[in-house]
């Protein structure tokens, strides 16, 4: 069995490899271009808390000072800048730190090669926090949730300036934000430091954006359209622009507007043939443009230069790491909660004490069951712990969010678990004197988990691959980490079928140690 | 040593035992026989609560035990109990599942005798000598607990001639076999009494035999014993009185010889002209 499985796992992965390489040396994807057009004007500032007077004035001095039209120059060739900076993505333990929420999947504004940051952005990070003598921490997360971080819980007035920071997890956001109309609800916006617009791109061989040269004419054409679908990265001004905000953008209500998590997804959408067109802003149209790569060869080269030139691998070993303990410590804690609420579930009569348990338990099953993980850890990481004034790591918040999560469905397994056992053994025990819940650790317990083993494997599974959600709360398990290198090379293809083939390994094992642990278990069960 | 006072219990609007009372002297052996679903079992199991009565009294060890503030843990240990399905535990070996009660309970013992010598001692320390409060004595370490609890039920498994099954698991055992050791398992408590709820009722005919005459053997060393059985043969040999539950009542009791000579209400009459 053991070999099969074995066999089965070797010839999947060969087979994915094989189908990586052919596919795209058959089918060679179009390049595509830049309609040098700017839809609109913006202005790039750097996203602060509201009532943060003090630090936005620092802000704005030292802007003042950084020469950020030198740095913008220095990554008009991103291919020529070598050198990039490890920068910690937590301020544990770090004294006075300036904590920047980012996006890294931005070039050239901020992207990563490996475990290194890149970046106008972080170039400008970089010289904030030394002019402010403090201590760079980045944190990067889902570009949705820059935002919020910054913005932190909205209390209700009457907080002092002081008592702010302790409700937001980040002091600034610098992510390439557009000043809009709708952030400057939630945070407040620095100087300027840079002048952006969108811009389209299209496939090579599209022509009809050739004849247009100016705004009102690619407009025109835009509101023309039916059948259309326009893409971009979720929550940039490129999502605006075609959905309409407010009266700074009137919006194209005849296009169908498709959100990508990033950019270079977006484009490789267009690639595929899904949409017809990607907007952006106007410099990273230029580096997607400029850093695509036709050929198939290049692919494995570009993934093998940010592996292992760049030291991509320590973000993966790292996300590795993370994914496994999440899961793992995760897993132990919905077994303790499931257990401890289906044993309260389980008896017979019940007193008023434990009637009360086991409503709570039905309504904690009913509020995690009933909702997705990703909603469950925004709304704990960026809005309970606030709102109880705490500062949690973000991996604890992930473990404990996933232990709860997890403690739902493990109740109802285990419940069925206990109900498996036959209502003998429980008598036999308290016949013996022995507490209910002496018996149900000593006897009912070993036995439904020995039953459940199988479902509990697969709840493991499932909890396994729902870590991929994690970068909501900016922590990095291995699809973030993936990510990221997919984001900085604009190359996907390989880096998410390294990241499918890693999962199915991790699962592979799960599954053969739960059949080890099944065999173990079956010494005590030959004939019953 | 039991003594039951107009036991009554209800399931639901359902009237299962009504106005039962029984005396059990020491030493005695009562077995109560009647027609399926007239109470028996529910009677038995009321004896050491595994059914809470809804009415009456149970007095055992001087205090009444169908009293929910009573700690019924600690009289459970003292009332032996064997089942029709056996219900040996099938995570545990066959001495462990010998071991497993007698280890858990001297241990605990054990810890609350630490605990109430530590507070003792600690406000001994505040006191005049001559109030000063003794220590509980610590007769056993839990090496010795442990090692007694093995003793004992190698001697018992011995007794039965199952010593080689001793590591095996209950699902590779016989019908006969089980219940054997679940008999050894409640003697290993050193119970005051023993209840048997059709201890043959789930076996084969061939291994019925094997479980009666242990049961026999038990009893000649005089063992107090409730037994709930269909075996009438083994009722008149072992019983020194015999009650028939009809509806929840007891309307006979007698000894076995007048039981069974001599039946006095029709329902017996009729019950036993059927099995016998
Ligand atoms: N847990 C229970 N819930 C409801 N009714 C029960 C329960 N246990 C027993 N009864 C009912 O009580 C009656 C007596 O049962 P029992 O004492 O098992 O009879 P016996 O052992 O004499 O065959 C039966 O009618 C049975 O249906
Ligand atoms: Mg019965």
């Amino acid at each position: 069995m053991k070999k099969i499985t074995t066999l089965v796992l070797c010839v999947f992965i060969i087979c994915s490899f094989l189908f990586v390489g052919v596919s795209c040396d058959k089918k060679q994807p179009t390049a595509f271009k830049l309609i040098d057009v700017k839809l609109t004007d913006e202005n790039y500032a750097i996203a602060i808390g509201k009532g943060k007077t003090e630090l936005k004035n620092q802000i704005n001095n030292a802007l003042a000072e950084i020469d950020v039209d030198a740095i913008i120059e220095k990554y008009q060739d991103m291919e020529s800048v070598e050198k990039g900076y490890d920068i910690p993505n937590s301020a544990d333990g770090i004294e006075n730190p300036l904590i920047v929420a980012t996006n890294a999947e931005f070039a050239p504004f901020e992207y990563k090669k490996g475990a290194q940051y890149f970046g106008i952005d972080v170039e400008i990070a970089v010289a904030l926090a030394e002019k402010l003598g403090k201590t760079l921490v980045l944190v990067n997360m889902n570009f949705d949730a820059i935002i919020t971080s910054v913005a932190g819980v909205n209390m209700d007035e009457g907080v002092s300036n002081d008592g702010y920071d302790a409700y937001t997890h980040c002091d600034i956001g610098i992510a390439g934000l557009s000043v809009t109309e709708e952030r400057l609800d939630s945070v407040d916006f620095t100087n300027t430091y840079f002048k952006s617009s969108q811009v389209l791109i299209v496939n090579e061989n599209d022509v009809t954006f050739d004849e247009c040269k100016t705004l009102s004419g690619v407009e025109t054409l835009l509101a023309g359209f039916s059948n259309k679908k326009i893409g971009s990265q979720s929550g940039t001004t490129g999502e605006y622009y075609i959905k309409g905000s407010g009266d700074w953008l009137k919006g194209f209500s005849n296009i169908t507007f498709k959100g990508y998590s990033s950019h270079s997804l977006a484009v490789q959408d267009l690639i595929n043939g899904n949409i017809d067109f990607v907007i952006s802003d106007y410099e990273t149209a230029k580096a997607v443009v400029a850093s695509y790569d036709v050929n198939a060869n290049m692919r494995w080269q570009k993934f093998v230069k940010f592996f292992f030139t760049y030291k991509g691998y320590l973000d993966v070993v790292d996300g590795l790491k993370n994914t496994l303990i999440i899961a793992f410590l995760g897993l132990i804690i919905g077994i303790v909660i499931g257990t401890v609420i289906a044993s309260i579930k389980i008896i017979p009569y019940k007193n008023f004490f434990q009637k009360v348990l086991s409503s709570i338990g039905d309504f904690y099953v009913w509020l995690f069951r009933g909702t997705p993980i990703a909603v469950q850890l925004l709304l704990i990481y960026y809005v309970a712990l606030p709102l109880m004034g705490l500062k949690v790591s973000s991996i604890i918040v992930a473990i404990i969010t996933y232990g709860l999560n997890s403690g739902a469905y493990v109740s109802e397994i285990m419940r069925s678990g206990l109900s498996s056992v036959d209502g003998g053994q429980m008598e036999a025990g308290r016949a013996l004197g022995l507490s209910y819940g002496k018996t149900m650790f000593k006897i009912v317990i070993p036995q439904a988990i020995k039953n459940i083993l199988p479902t509990l494997g697969n709840e493991f599974i499932a909890l396994l691959k729902e870590t991929s959600v994690v970068g909501f709360i900016a922590v990095t398990d291995i699809t973030k980490a993936f990510q990221s290198i997919a984001g900085g090379s604009y190359e996907y293809v390989i880096p998410y079928c390294v990241l499918a083939i890693c999962y199915l390994v991790l699962v592979s094992g799960v599954t053969l140690a739960v059949k080890l642990m099944e065999k173990r278990f079956k010494k005590s069960d030959r004939s019953c | 040593m039991i003594e039951v006072v107009n036991l009554e219990k209800s399931f639901g609007d359902k009237k299962v035992l009504d106005g039962i009372n029984l005396s059990v002297k020491e030493g005695e052996r009562v077995v109560i026989i009647g027609t399926s679903g007239s109470g028996k079992s529910t009677l038995l199991r009321c004896l050491n609560c595994l059914e809470d009565p809804t009415g009456g009294a149970i007095y055992f060890g001087g205090e009444n035990i169908a009293d929910f503030k009573v700690d019924i843990n600690k009289h459970r240990r003292h009332i032996g109990m064997v089942f029709q399905q056996f219900n040996l535990f099938n995570n545990k070996t066959v001495k462990k599942n010998i071991t497993l009660v007698p280890i858990v309970c001297g241990l605990e013992n054990y810890r609350k005798s630490k605990r109430k010598n530590f507070f003792i001692t600690l406000s001994n320390v505040f006191k005049s000598k001559a109030k000063k409060q003794s220590l509980i004595p610590i007769t056993e370490t839990p090496a010795e607990i442990k090692r007694k609890a093995d003793e004992k039920a190698d001697e018992l498994l011995k007794r039965i001639g199952l010593f080689d099954k001793k590591d095996d698991y209950p699902s590779t055992l016989s019908g006969g076999q089980k219940q054997r050791i679940a008999i050894v398992r409640a003697l290993a408590m050193n119970p005051k009494v023993m209840l048997f709820d059709e201890p043959t009722s789930a076996l084969d005919p061939e291994m019925v035999g094997e479980v009666l005459s242990l049961i026999k053997e038990v009893a000649n060393e005089g063992m107090t014993m409730v037994i709930v059985t269909h075996e009438m043969g083994f009722a008149r040999e072992v019983a020194t009185k015999v009650l028939f539950v009809d509806e929840g009542k007891i309307v006979e009791s007698a000894p076995p010889e007048e039981f069974f000579t001599n039946p006095k209400s029709e329902r017996l009459k009729e019950f036993l002209s059927k099995v016998l």
